[in-house]
């Protein structure tokens, strides 16, 4: 149904695909793919591959891999593609069984506009910084990483 | 005959209220258990703050939207629906009228560690009691000490919002009878570093409270130790975070998530979780080595 994906959201979405292909962040092959109806699958894949982005450099950090700035760039990339992306992948009446967006999305929709938007300023200043060593990538997970707490606090709900 | 038995019944009757009355009376802490002379110094302050983090008091006590110094302005309001009604967190500030600012160090042991308040009264487990029960008279006395050294604030506390039966308070004297046991719940087959965590997560991390099931009168169903369940003040569930739950987790694992929210597939804390973070990572790291040791030994839940 690809009448129901914005062209933003369908842009970002391939540039989050692309960027993980090239960057090799995610191990899921072309059958894990969600249908495009699906909303809540194609914005948990997104979820994921913000989480693989994220572990490309939390691995750096933690001293568990080298700093290497192509992999790095490409994770904060990933993440500024789904950003972009998300606004569309919330349309009321989207939850199902293992959704777990909550509540608040639809309750109060301002001030999930407002922290769909700070994602998207904070990753693409991100990417601006274009990390050359560790302690400059640290900053750069520090301006990304507090929306992932934040959002997750007040518009998810668990079910596991 | 008739009237022998009948007699016999109500002696029976009377004996059995006594009894009850006797086995579901508050056990608050007497005065007498104080050591002469309580007058904590720097030291108690700082092992009572350190407990004050690790229970994340401000969690439920400072105003939910509150960041930074106005954490320890403990003037209560936070709402918490349960199938039981709406708890309210009342005002623990320094206030000696609003909060516990009048309070002596007996009385705040009682509430802490056995569920009793100030005027006798059994206070309901919302209140972690059940959990802090698990801990000494000591450590009573050093979070007492630096919530001493807190702000006060005039805010009077709002009541709970229950239906009947649970407003009745006498009632949870039966529920003490039931489940209070301030004994520890994995007894034995621990290290020392798993041991040390036992201390923090049964005890002040108060963990079993939200990752433990309960059953219909809300006991902890300790068959289940850990094994997570509906979520008790909201939408959603609390994960499993026995074996059977953090089933691919290393103990590393365990203690970089407390650390920094970030589950081994970098999967972000949210929800009540996220203050809970927001403390742990203050921690030192041997203490959330310690937490993640413990909860590699404990049974599978699920």
């Amino acid at each position: 149904m690809p009448s129901k994906l914005s062209p933003t959201a369908a842009a970002a979405l391939g540039a989050a695909l692309l960027a993980l292909t090239g960057a090799g962040l995610s191990a899921a092959s072309a059958a894990d793919a969600p249908a495009l109806g699906d909303k809540a699958a194609i914005r948990q894949a997104m979820m994921k591959d913000t989480g693989a982005a994220m572990g490309v450099m939390a691995r750096i950090a933690k001293g568990e891999a080298e700093f290497n700035a192509e992999a790095v760039l490409g994770a904060l990339r990933t993440m500024n593609a789904v950003s972009l992306g998300l606004h569309d992948q919330f349309p009321e009446g989207s939850e199902t069984a293992t959704s777990e967006a909550g509540p608040k999305i639809w309750a109060e929709p301002d001030a999930f506009e407002a922290a769909v938007a700070k994602f998207v300023a904070d990753t693409t200043a991100a990417v601006a910084l274009a990390p050359t060593d560790a302690e400059g990538m640290k900053q750069a997970m520090g301006l990304v990483g507090a929306n992932c707490k934040g959002c997750h606090t007040d518009f998810r709900v668990k079910k596991n | 005959m008739a009237r022998r038995a009948l007699l016999t019944v109500a002696g029976l009757a009377a004996a059995g209220l006594a009894a009850a009355w006797w086995l579901t009376a508050p056990r608050p802490i007497s005065a007498a258990a104080i050591p002469a002379g309580w007058s904590p110094g720097a030291e108690a302050v700082a092992r009572g703050e350190r407990l004050f983090r690790l229970g994340s008091c401000a969690s439920c006590h400072a105003d939910p939207e509150a960041t930074g110094e106005a954490r320890l302005v403990l003037k209560g309001g936070r709402r918490f629906e349960t199938g039981f009604g709406t708890f309210v967190a009342p005002n623990i500030s320094q206030d000696a009228a609003a909060g516990i600012g009048a309070w002596g160090p007996a009385q705040f042991a009682s509430a802490f560690l056995r569920g009793v308040g100030a005027e006798g009264e059994h206070l309901y487990p919302a209140f972690p009691w059940a959990s802090y029960g698990r801990l000494e008279l000591t450590d009573a006395l050093d979070l007492f000490a630096y919530l001493r050294t807190l702000p006060g604030d005039p805010t009077p506390s709002q009541p709970h919002e229950l239906g009947f039966p649970f407003s009745v308070r006498a009632g949870l004297g039966a529920w003490k009878l039931l489940y209070f046991d301030p004994d520890w719940v994995v007894k034995t087959g621990l290290s020392p570093e798993a041991e040390r965590g036992r201390r923090l997560v049964e005890g002040i991390g108060h963990c079993g409270e939200c990752h433990t099931p309960r059953d219909a009168l809300g006991g902890p169903d300790l068959a289940r130790w850990m094994g997570g369940g509906p979520n008790p003040d909201g939408p959603g569930s609390i994960p499993d975070i026995s074996p059977s739950g953090l089933e691919g987790w290393s103990e590393e694992d365990i203690a970089y998530f407390l650390e920094s929210g970030f589950t081994p597939d970098y999967d972000s804390v949210g929800g009540s979780m996220a203050p809970v973070v927001a403390e742990t990572a203050t921690l030192e790291a041997r203490d959330r080595a310690d937490i993640a040791a413990y909860l590699r030994a404990i049974p599978a839940a699920n």
